[in-house]
């Protein structure tokens, strides 16, 4: 009966769909298939709209520009500033903005036609993000704290008792290296995959109640069209908030990696002396780099 | 339920080496670009606005100020001004008023003196005619009384009692009458 069914019933789609083969370059590590086609397309999309932006980019901003620098700003207001602050925050805007903008239009994707599919909706793009984010607070916390002060603030925080570490040590350390990098691939990658199925089954449902069946069941596939459109909808929402979800999670574990300047050595005026001077040297530093350049 | 049928779900969740290699290579190269690029090229026109923006506000606060201090000069010119008129205003007043005070003085005295002027001429006017008048009187009372004694009286120390006499007389009548 189920086989039945399938082979009668709509076109529904399938996961397989989302591991096509790949025809170029087939059998090499270069090969290509068609969701890394789409991936590659918009990448040179992306370069091309932001180099063209960037290279436009004038005092007094036209439409475009004030619409790119409007995305950057609020990136930077909202995220960057808002848990790292503008000291700290500076060094990480660039990659804030740039996981924003590339998750959001590789997720964007999926809503274009002829595309009809999410860049990153094979969990490799995902995961290389999330590594980067991985690296990147293991090496702001290093950076700030030395790999040694960084994981005994990470897997021994302090006022626990200390038979208490014994659970805790592990429970750490799993988290800062597997299930931060592993929550922020599954929940990208799921969404995406979640979001393309959902799609691709309205539509599926509409072409066949239209095409396949009687009259009596044709307002059904006016229902799936317009929980098609709903959900397409739905999908461009959710395509945004994944990607602020992904540079959120991220300025928040760089954040934790590193200590606020108003915080650390707040017990110690020495300690929070020498890293104010720190700062302020890494300041004076980079202003001058900037005079130079 | 259909969605799973192909029996690939599992296999979703191990990336493929080829894969993880594209991504990585779009990863690097999105975040050189932004990194050496574009964000350079957008703060730096950012920053340039701001500094402008905050170049006018400056301006705008030193020209504000400008005129606050050119208002105040203003004020204090127009003040100053306002005192000058009324100190102007106030001394024309009084020389005015010395002017007229003068004038009327000057007049008055001018009439008093012509009235003491005429005053004396006529007390002088007077006397003369009450000299002619009694020289007159004398020698027709001088003449009457010769012609009364039917000689001439020669004493001129009787013509000038009689004359005298006949004023005095001619007075008295005149007072008696007004």
């Amino acid at each position: 009966m189920p086989e039945v069914l399938l082979a009668s019933g709509p076109d529904f789609p399938s996961v397989s769909e989302l591991l096509p083969n790949a025809p170029l370059f087939h059998g090499t590590v270069f090969a290509i298939n068609s969701i890394i086609l789409i991936r590659l397309v918009a990448t040179v999309l992306i370069l091309l709209i932001m180099c063209v932006a960037a290279a436009r980019a004038k005092v007094v901003p036209g439409r475009f520009q004030s619409a790119v620098e409007w995305v950057i700003d609020f990136l930077r207001s909202s995220i960057v500033y808002e848990f790292l602050g503008e000291e700290r925050g500076e060094r990480y805007t660039s990659l804030i903005v740039t996981l924003f903008v590339s998750i959001f239009l590789f997720n964007f994707c999926e809503n274009i036609p002829g595309a009809n599919v999410a860049a990153d909706t094979t969990i490799a793009m995902p995961l290389i993000l999330a590594v980067w984010s991985l690296i990147t607070y293991w090496a702001a916390g290093i950076r700030t704290k030395g790999l040694w002060k960084f994981l005994k603030d990470e897997l021994l925080p302090k006022g626990v008792p200390w038979p208490i570490y014994i659970l805790l040590v592990p429970i750490n350390l799993l988290e800062i290296i597997i299930i931060r990098p592993f929550s922020l691939t599954i929940r990208l990658f799921i969404n995406m995959v979640a979001g393309y199925l959902l799609v691709g089954l309205c539509f599926a449902a509409t072409q066949w109640f239209f095409v396949s069946t009687g009259w009596d069941l044709k307002w059904i596939g006016v229902v799936s069209l317009l929980g098609g459109f709903v959900m397409t909808c739905f999908e461009m929402m959710v395509d945004a908030i994944q990607a602020y979800i992904f540079s959120v999670l991220t300025a928040a574990y760089i954040m934790l990696s590193i200590p606020d300047s108003s915080q650390v050595g707040a017990g110690d005026p020495v300690k929070a002396s020498k890293l104010q001077a720190k700062i302020m040297s890494k300041k004076a530093k980079r202003n001058l780099s900037k005079v130079k350049g | 339920m259909l969605v799973l049928a192909a029996g690939s779900g599992s296999s979703l969740f191990f990336p493929k080496v080829y894969d993880l290699i594209w991504s990585s290579v779009v990863l690097i190269v999105l975040l050189i670009v932004f990194a050496k690029f574009v964000m350079p090229k957008f703060n730096k026109v950012m920053d340039e606005r701001a500094k402008k923006i905050k170049g006018q506000i400056d301006e705008a606060t030193a020209m504000k100020k400008d005129a606050a201090n050119l208002k105040e000069q203003y004020d204090e010119l127009l003040g100053s001004a306002k005192a000058e008129a009324e100190k102007i205003r106030q001394d024309a007043k009084e020389q005015a008023e010395q002017i007229v005070g003068r004038a009327k003085a000057e007049a008055k005295a001018e009439a008093e003196k012509i009235r003491q002027d005429a005053k004396a001429d006529l007390e002088a006017q007077k006397a003369k005619a009450m000299s002619d008048l009694s020289q007159e009187v004398g020698n027709v009372a001088a003449a009457l009384a010769s012609k009364i004694l039917g000689t001439e009286l020669k004493d001129p120390a009787v013509r000038s009692s009689m004359a005298d006499l006949a004023i005095d007389r001619i007075g008295y009548e005149g007072g008696k009458q007004s």
